[in-house]
């Protein structure tokens, strides 16, 4: 008898073990195809961003390099990032092409996770790419992202050299987005600024197509970001899932004050002018804000995230400013949000981790790591993304033709342009806002449909006897 | 010894919570998918026909929420069912409990992404009475049975045939409804006059790239969700079919996105943002049927096949002027069909391609010959009654002027339009 109750004892822990791998993989597996809705944020905030006669080939770039960095992470990159770790723990050395996965099941919710990662990482290298790099040298630079240089940085983060020294980045905002923002910036001063951007003359040319557009987007990723930060516990079984509902609140609350400050400093400063309120402000403040929280928000109290947005809108201001005085074009401001404030973000758990930051007396230690490894991130990033310029430089395969880029990728190489209506602002450059004007354009507009419509109808009737 | 007992009750409990969660998670994530249908048919349509396909869809997820409620789930999934038909279950009686409650959300959110399919071939001049009608018959007689044959027991299914998230179950029919709905209305006037080409593109593209990058994600949960559990194991399955999802998507995505670059490599508009997202649809349409139990590598060829299989479903549909206006036809009737048979080569417990026999090939076939020419037959006897009525085809006039403007009142967003 006594028998029979330690084998059903064992067999009931059995079980409660198989269900608690079940419920990890749905977690793991379930945030991992919300994150990938991230690149529908990305394709419409950098669509918007960008002027109308690019729009297309924009989202085009996004969407090639979702379908690379899938690919990619398939055939190369998680074995790099996440196989077992060679001796000098620089990369994995398994998992490639997905052979073992049939053996460790728990390998298809970690690869659907790391590789939505990883599609997002490659679109915010994108950004830098915006609007004059030609589209098979983007294909081929996100390629190498998506193969060799990300998932290098992740192993080193999550299983390597740096994870053994203490490196603590819960959702990667040293490893993903200071790697891809810093990749941004290298780009896009390779490829040198939109022709006329510091052009006093053509300011106006360059504001955002579409702020909704912006809008859209960034509030799809705020929620998806909250399954990118959450879904990094990889796990909701043995007490993860209080980690969890801790980093999506600290998720929130970070998004929000950094949104909030931004859009309180913008309307400070442009008090008396007629664009006080801005909602790329807000959006934008709302990223820095979630790229800021990103790396520390599994053991931080929510105070700290609050604290920890403004920081980021704080240096996403900053880093912008320095761009503009640089002369360095960022079309979508990929380097102030991912870089700047991935950069903040990577040193928050050296100062407000629980176990591990100053701020509750553990030392400094945490802090010198962090440093460590974002030095390390940048420096490699750095390398990589300049090597791989100055070869696509010498193919010729990097900046598009000043032809093309004067008309717009889009009518020239992309079949067309977005929609078709003509956008207000392409008449403003030409004079100023004429309310009368408009009601007039209308007005002759419809009478031109309507006469082209009764001229196609009386050629259908007569085709049609 | 009744400490036991309760522990065991206790994870029986959890078991099911377990479940029932993950389905409901699935079933909303399957009813986004309209939101993905609506801008994918109305960024191809012209831009004055846009609401009107919109109201299509909004109207056909309405209908077939009701009618599964009514008798379709009960058709299909009805507990005491025999192998041709379900038979309980109907007009919500007899859910035994939160499991069946929460497999009706899915598989009714799985059935209005189907009807959604058939309205691709109605796009752009079929009458709004005659859509509802063919949509009524479609998640009341056409779909229910197919998913019983495949998914619930029925008699395909104890033959052997695997389909697991439904490519031959879903899309090879719900896509021949989409062929036989366009064939029966006549393409839309002056559609192969190759003077007007221009004005049929696709007017947003922008809105296509919307709507597959939503569904992609959706996607996920449709094929995930089709483990209808994740406990004892299933979790593999999921995980496996979310992962195949991934790369299947982006394969197709690629395929078709380089086909057209080759094709069109010397003149303007060599890359193509509509051509990336259907691609994108025909990987995720082919892998749909296999996805649970092949490889990954397996996972990248399908959908690789299913891009090329797509470009040439489109031309052979432009050779027979038969008209698609958002190429529901080449997505998924073809690739549904290229998907159902794509099982019996690559799954790892019955596929050629492992060396294990032609049976699962010849099962495959009989299958989605099965479901295509079910669903050819009742769609052709409902439109030819709704011709009979005078409810198919729109006037010549409304066509002309626009379905939005004529039926609808406005069209989509007042803009003023760029003159081509």
């Amino acid at each position: 008898m006594n028998e029979q109750f330690n084998q059903a004892h064992y067999d009931i822990k059995q079980q409660i073990t198989h269900y608690e791998h079940d419920l990890d993989h749905f977690w793991t597996t379930l945030t991992g195809a919300v994150v990938l809705i991230m690149q529908l944020g990305f394709a419409f905030l950098e669509g918007g961003c960008v002027r109308y006669r690019n729009i297309q080939s924009i989202i085009i770039k996004v969407y090639a390099n979702t379908a690379i960095s899938i690919i990619m992470m398939w055939i190369v990159g998680y074995g790099l990032m996440m196989g077992k770790t060679n001796d000098s723990q620089f990369n994995g050395i398994s998992g490639f092409a997905g052979f073992r996965f049939k053996d460790h099941p728990e390998s298809y919710a970690d690869f659907v996770f790391n590789t939505a990662l990883a599609a997002a990482a490659n679109s915010i290298v994108s950004g830098g790419a915006a609007e004059r790099m030609s589209i098979p040298g983007y294909i081929a630079l996100s390629a190498l992202f998506s193969g060799f240089i990300y998932p290098i940085c992740i192993h080193w983060a999550y299983k390597g050299w740096l994870y053994d020294l203490g490196y603590h980045d819960f959702a990667g905002s040293g490893a993903i987005h200071l790697t891809a923002g810093i990749g941004a910036l290298v780009v896009t001063y390779m490829l040198r600024p939109r022709t006329n951007r510091f052009n006093p003359q053509f300011e106006s040319q360059f504001k955002p197509s579409n702020t909704t557009f912006i809008c859209l987007s960034c509030l799809t990723l705020y929620m998806a970001w909250m399954c990118f930060n959450s879904g990094s516990t990889l796990a909701l079984s043995d007490g993860s899932v209080f980690t969890v509902g801790n980093s999506i609140a600290n998720t929130m609350v970070g998004g929000a004050s950094g949104g909030l400050f931004v859009f309180f400093y913008h309307y400070f400063t442009n008090r008396n002018t007629d664009n006080r309120f801005s909602l790329v402000m807000v959006c934008n403040g709302n990223l820095a804000g979630l790229v800021a929280v990103t790396g520390s928000n599994d053991e931080i109290e929510q105070w700290a995230a609050f604290l920890i947005g403004i920081i980021g809108g704080i240096i996403y201001i900053l880093v912008a400013k320095i761009l503009h005085k640089l002369q360095i074009d960022d079309p979508v401001d990929a380097i102030p949000i991912h870089a700047g404030c991935g950069l903040a973000g990577a040193m928050c758990p050296g100062w407000f981790d629980r176990r591990r930051g100053i701020y509750y007396e553990w030392g400094a230690y945490q802090w010198g790591v962090q440093v460590l490894g974002c030095v390390c991130f940048i420096a490699w990033s750095v390398a990589w993304h300049y090597v791989a310029c100055k070869i696509l430089e010498r193919l010729n395969l990097l900046r598009v033709h000043n032809s093309i880029e004067m008309e717009g990728l889009d009518p020239t190489i992309c079949g067309g342009h977005a929609f078709f209506y003509e956008p207000v602002r392409e008449q403003e450059m030409k004079e100023p806002y004429s309310f009368q004007r408009d009601i007039q354009q209308l007005e002759q507009v419809k009478l031109n449909e309507m006469e082209i419509d009764e001229r196609n109808l009386s050629i259908f009737k007569q085709a049609d006897k | 010894m009744t400490d036991l007992g309760i522990a065991i009750e206790r994870m029986e409990q959890l078991k099911e919570s377990i479940d029932i969660g993950y389905l409901c998670i699935c079933a909303a994530f399957v009813l986004l998918m309209q939101v993905g249908f609506a801008f994918l048919e109305g960024g191809c349509l012209r831009y004055k026909d846009m609401q009107s396909i919109m109201l299509k869809i909004f109207m056909n997820t309405c209908v077939t929420v009701v009618i599964w409620w009514l008798v379709g789930y009960g058709i299909a999934f009805g507990s005491d069912s025999k192998e041709f038909v379900g038979s309980s279950v109907f007009v919500g009686f007899d859910m035994k409990n939160s499991k069946h409650l929460a497999e009706f959300a899915f598989q009714t959110a799985v059935a209005s992404a189907a009807t959604s399919i058939v309205s691709g071939g109605a796009a752009g001049r079929m009458t709004y009475i005659g859509y509802f009608i063919l949509s009524v018959v479609f998640s009341s007689v056409i779909y229910p049975f197919c998913a019983h044959w495949g998914f619930g027991n029925g008699w395909l299914m104890k033959l052997g045939y695997h389909d697991y998230a439904g490519s031959g179950t879903i899309h090879a029919s719900a896509g021949m409804g989409a062929l036989m709905t366009t064939m029966l209305l006549k393409p839309r006037n002056q559609r192969f006059n190759p003077k007007y080409a221009e004005h049929f593109e696709p007017n947003n593209p922008i809105y296509i790239t919307l709507a597959c990058l939503s569904l992609w994600v959706c996607w996920c949960f449709f094929n995930g969700g089709s483990s209808l559990g994740i406990a004892n194991g299933a979790s593999v399955f999921m995980s496996r079919a979310i992962m195949n999802t991934f790369i299947a998507g982006a394969s197709g995505a690629l395929t078709v996105f380089f086909i057209f670059y080759l094709m069109n490599i010397d003149q303007g508009n060599k890359y193509s943002l509509v051509m990336i997202c259907n691609g994108n649809l025909a990987g995720l349409v082919a892998i749909t049927g296999p996805c649970d139990n092949v490889d990954a590598w397996a996972a990248f060829v399908i959908g690789i096949l299913g891009g090329m299989m797509m470009v040439f479903a489109n031309r052979v549909l432009f050779n027979l002027q038969i008209d698609d206006p958002v190429d529901a036809i080449s997505i998924h009737f073809a690739c549904g069909m290229l998907g159902a048979n794509l099982v019996s080569w690559f799954d790892m417990d019955t596929g050629i391609v492992y060396g294990k026999g032609g049976y699962q090939f010849a099962v495959q076939m009989l299958g989605s010959f099965i479901y295509i020419g079910w669903s050819a037959l009742i769609h052709l006897i409902t439109l030819l009654f709704i011709d009979k009525i005078g409810f198919l085809r729109v006037t010549l006039e409304e066509e002309h002027e626009g379905l939005d403007p004529a039926t609808m009142g406005c069209c989509a967003y007042e803009m003023v339009e760029l003159q081509q």
